[in-house]
């Protein structure tokens, strides 16, 4: 995959952050999904919530295929 | 349970909200470390919800000063970078869980659940203190004097931080007893409690007593030895008879205190110990230093908390509690159909001036429960096991240093 230490460790961190970056969307993706059916269930108003989920969604999809292009373009992308 | 939520992204910020309040919590959210460091005064949280990255600082340095002003804080932290390195460094501080992103629902769930469930023994625990305290007891220690209170008051308050603690009083007042007190109602209570007295092992055996040894590192060292340090490791190392260490130990215990690593004798490893450490002694700390017994710069590490014990003479209305307290537990273990006290005998306690404090009460209650015949114990019996006392009945003057225990103790898991 590498052929130095130096971007066996650069590699790593892209790798990280590329994680960090689609964790972040995914975790208020999956919290508001969860109130939107906790809202539905007690026959409240779920469509904020859903709208939300749904941003959050795309903002991962987007991050992901940045984070792809990056980590194949990198050192360790080879 | 007030929740302070710290989460730079915008969309989870508000679904942990959300998520929170649907599970019974208040909440305040901010997205950066000082905005935390300004709601941790406003909002006074009992848990933070902290996100490790945050644009302006750490997130587990933003719980460490929270929980550093309330030890009683839960923390909660959350990465998206599950690494080991961030993982120990948040166990390290005390946080009670760590989360990694993308965050499950049900997984914060769960951890809420537990929190809540465990501040609510601890709730009840604290209710139970008060209790004791009012009925004169906070675990093994009884008086209802108001220098007994006051110890009690700060006690509560000493064991719920991690601050050394150093107990003076005559021998006898229960300056093991405190200690033991402070560890049960500390967070360590789970851990060891290691008592040493110092004075009752050779100089030249201490160390290695307190910080072990390798094999091969003196005569005799035919096996590698833990010492009291890392036996204590997590909990608590009680040392009486502090002013007993020889100088050049009180430097090495210095340099534990400040490194928070112990060397074993013989030993090149410097090892990682989380010790809290009680000392007592029962000189005066100050005449120590004065003598040379006591290093200065030692005397103010370990004196961050001091708690001076009465002598019990200083405290005659605890004797009638004291009396009653050993005789039930007496007739607990001994079954001797001893069913209480003559009220002129307790008036011969109460009026004695207890030179031995509350150990000599103790002794004199048990031979008093195994002289007296079933019933009550009557005055002649006290009478015969008091010591004539040819000045009456007061305030004693503070003795010096007297019986001292012959016998060092290694502590049991409590």
């Amino acid at each position: 995959m590498t052929s130095s230490p130096e971007g066996a460790v650069s590699g790593e961190a892209n790798l990280r952050r590329f994680f960090h970056d689609v964790a972040t969307p995914l975790s208020a993706v999956s919290l508001h999904l969860e109130r939107a059916a906790r809202l539905a269930s007690r026959g409240e108003d779920p469509s904020d919530a859903l709208a939300t989920a749904r941003r959050e969604l795309e903002r991962a999809f987007a991050l992901f295929e940045q984070g792809r292009e990056n980590l194949l373009a990198g050192p360790s992308g080879g | 349970m007030r929740v302070l939520i710290v989460e730079d992204d915008v969309a989870t910020r508000k679904g942990l909200e959300q998520a929170i309040r649907d599970l019974g919590g208040e909440t305040k959210s901010v997205g950066t470390a000082g905005e935390a460091n300004r709601a941790v005064e406003d909002f006074n949280p009992e848990v933070l919800v902290v996100d490790v990255h945050l644009p302006d600082g750490d997130g587990i340095e933003v719980f460490r000063t929270a929980s550093e002003a309330d030890p009683g804080r839960d923390g909660i932290v959350i990465t998206g970078q599950g690494s080991l390195d961030s993982a120990v460094e948040a166990l390290r501080a005390g946080v009670s869980d760590y989360l990694v992103k993308p965050l499950r629902p049900a997984q914060l769930e769960v951890v809420f659940q537990r929190l809540t469930s465990r501040r609510g023994l601890q709730s009840e625990v604290e209710s139970l203190r008060d209790e004791l305290q009012e009925t004169g007891k906070l675990g093994e220690l009884i008086g209802r004097s108001e220098s007994m209170r006051k110890i009690f008051e700060t006690i509560r308050r000493v064991a719920k931080s991690n601050a050394p603690v150093l107990i003076t009083g005559q021998s006898g007042t229960g300056k093991e007893v405190v200690a033991r007190t402070i560890h049960r109602l500390s967070r360590r209570s789970s851990m060891p409690f290691v008592a040493f007295n110092c004075g009752a092992i050779s100089p030249t055996l201490i160390e290695s007593e307190l910080f072990g040894h390798e094999r091969g590192a003196f005569t005799g060292a035919d096996k590698r030895r833990i010492g009291y340090f890392e036996e204590a490791n997590g909990g608590t190392l009680f040392l009486d008879e502090i002013t007993e260490m020889g100088a050049e130990l009180q430097v090495k215990l210095l340099r534990v205190l400040e490194a928070k690593t112990v060397r074993r004798v013989g030993g090149s490893q410097d090892l990682r110990v989380d010790v809290r450490l009680i000392s007592a002694t029962n000189r005066d700390p100050q005449e120590g230093i004065r003598d040379g017994k006591l290093r200065e710069d030692l005397y103010y590490r370990l004196n961050v908390f001091p708690i001076e014990l009465p002598p019990l003479s200083s405290r005659r209305e605890d004797i009638p509690l004291l009396a009653e307290h050993f005789r039930r537990h007496i007739e607990e273990q001994e079954n001797s159909g001893v069913t209480g006290w003559d009220p002129k005998a307790i008036e011969l306690l109460a009026r004695h001036d207890w030179p031995g404090n509350v150990r000599e009460l103790r002794n004199v209650v048990h031979r008093a429960c195994v002289m007296s015949e079933k019933g009550t114990i009557g005055p002649d019996v006290v009478r015969e096991l008091l010591p004539r006392q040819e000045t009456p009945a007061g305030p004693r003057p503070p003795r010096p240093r007297s019986d001292s225990k012959k016998t060092a103790k290694r502590g049991a898991r409590s």
